[in-house]
């Protein structure tokens, strides 16, 4: 596989100032009022998610296996949809189908726009500050599944976890353009 | 981690379309192409970079059989008996990324190297060699499918170098020598393309303007060129698409020592249908055929051909 980092130098920290006094409600119900309830967790994970990307549904995988392991050791995984034809309904359903966690909506593309998410796959890890600890792909595989991928997202975590800085802090998304407008 | 099939193909639908876009490996023109995931793919620069990809390399082959020929008042004719004419081209394809901020820009470059058998009047020759370099840049400012109602915009230019050799300098009576125009061009063109669904939709118009040359002591102007494109390609499971493809070109009369020549203008009409199909994340095939439809008036000055032409391409990301 390819390195598919951009820099492995820490990105320009966008920290709880930068992000927008935005709640999301998923399709669950829970609301998560941003950036307050970052503090909450020890880590947030906000996956940026598209219906019709293929790539992201074979990152579902992948995005559950984040979930079930770093779930428990406080990391709260958010799927986000901010593509401008989602509805409540639709993720909903596609959430029950798909295996997915709940999924938040975010109208008008708010925390899109903040985090510089253009497309789906596109991944942020903050900090209970809400700084931006990791940006970037969920690993290296765009639309198929490959077992030497670099798990991006994985290591981010458990480097943050350890206490110590990711080794890679900025990754390549491979997923579909987001439709926010 | 094993890899995980869309929820939404059943086995038997995505082992057809697959078929298909392996079938449709032998309908593609250069001009289109597009990947399921992930947007735009396909015109104007045969080696277009898709929406991650850095930098690729390409080979390209590209075959043609002249069934007939428009004349200078839009006349359509087949070859006389005795008279035939197979074009061939392969091309070397290299295509980058620009770096930091310009990421939305890439650059090509293709060198081809043409060949044509001829027979015409008793005789029959074959020849051939370098043909006219092309350099090509891209930018998009919008890509496909980012906004529900404006199209992926992009800004297109071109400089071809005349690296071939010109028709007077070819030497043979039926000229097979011949692979190039002679002449500096240079083009420019803006392109839309959106997304629906599955389906990309592909619009460009290009103009191109030829530099003056002078063959055999008198100096020599094309017209100015212009190409309009339309493209629909249908994205496939795992990256494979189909695509349908016209285009129209249009020139002006050339200048032949400060004076216009009449009916010298030409007019090519070209109908494609193509493919790409995918065997890794790095490698990938397009290829298809393409043709001018032997309509009366809708061609003018120029052959009719049949091409088939298949591109193996490596791309980084």
């Amino acid at each position: 596989m390819y390195p598919l980092v951009t820099s492995c130098a820490a990105p320009a920290a966008k920290t709880a100032a930068a992000l927008p006094a935005v709640t999301l409600v998923d399709t669950a119900g829970q609301r998560t009022a941003f950036p307050d309830d970052l503090a909450r967790a020890r880590l947030t994970v906000i996956v940026f998610y598209a219906d019709h990307c293929p790539c992201f549904r074979v990152h579902e995988e992948r995005i559950r296996e984040i979930v079930r392991v770093y779930g428990p050791q406080g990391v709260k995984v958010l799927v986000v949809d901010s593509e401008v034809s989602a509805t409540p309904a639709g993720d909903a359903q596609a959430a029950s189908e798909r295996g997915l966690p709940a999924i938040a909506l975010d109208p008008g593309a708010r925390l899109a726009d903040a985090l510089d998410a253009e497309y789906a796959t596109y991944t942020v890890v903050l900090d209970g500050a809400g700084k931006v600890r990791y940006r970037g792909g969920i690993d290296t595989d765009k639309n198929v599944l490959h077992d030497d991928a670099s798990p991006f997202l994985k290591d981010a975590l458990d480097d943050l976890l350890a206490g110590r800085d990711p080794r890679v802090s900025e990754g390549k998304a491979l997923g579909c353009a987001l439709q926010k407008r | 981690m094993r890899p995980r099939s869309s929820k939404s193909s059943s086995p038997r639908v995505a082992a057809f379309a697959y078929g298909l876009a392996v079938a449709a490996l032998v309908l593609v023109p250069r001009e289109a192409a597009a990947q399921a995931c992930c947007a735009g793919s396909g015109a104007v620069t045969p080696g277009r970079l898709g929406m991650h990809e850095d930098a690729l390399v390409a080979l390209q082959a590209r075959a043609a059989h002249v069934f007939g020929s428009f004349d200078g008042y839009g006349n359509y004719a087949t070859p006389r008996s005795g008279d035939s004419e197979q074009d061939f081209e392969q091309g070397a394809i290299g295509a980058l990324r620009l770096p930091g901020v310009a990421s939305r820009g890439q650059l090509a470059l293709l060198v081809p190297l043409v060949e044509t058998r001829r027979s015409a009047k008793g005789l029959s020759e074959s020849g051939g060699g370098l043909g006219d370099a092309n350099f090509s840049g891209r930018y998009d400012f919008l890509y496909a499918g980012q906004n529900r109602y404006v199209p992926g915009i992009a800004f297109l230019a071109g400089l071809t170098f005349p690296t071939g050799r010109p028709p007077e300098d070819a030497g043979r009576p039926l000229a097979t020598a011949a692979t190039g125009i002679g002449a500096f061009q240079g083009n420019v063109g803006l392109s839309a393309e959106q997304l629906f669904g599955s389906f990309l939709v592909t619009a460009y118009g290009i103009v191109a303007k030829r530099a003056a040359r002078t063959a055999n002591g008198v100096s020599t102007t094309l017209g100015t060129q212009w190409t309009a494109l339309l493209a629909v390609a249908y994205s496939l499971p795992r990256d494979c698409a189909v695509a349908v493809s016209g285009s129209y070109t249009g020139e002006g009369n050339a200048e032949v020592g400060g004076v216009e020549a009449s009916r010298s203008s030409r007019r090519i009409p070209i109908l494609g249908v193509s493919g790409v199909v995918p065997l890794s994340d790095h490698f990938r095939f397009q290829g298809g055929f393409s043709g001018n439809p032997p309509i009366p008036e809708l061609g003018k000055n120029q052959i009719a051909t049949l091409a088939f032409s298949i591109t193996g391409l490596y791309a980084w990301y």
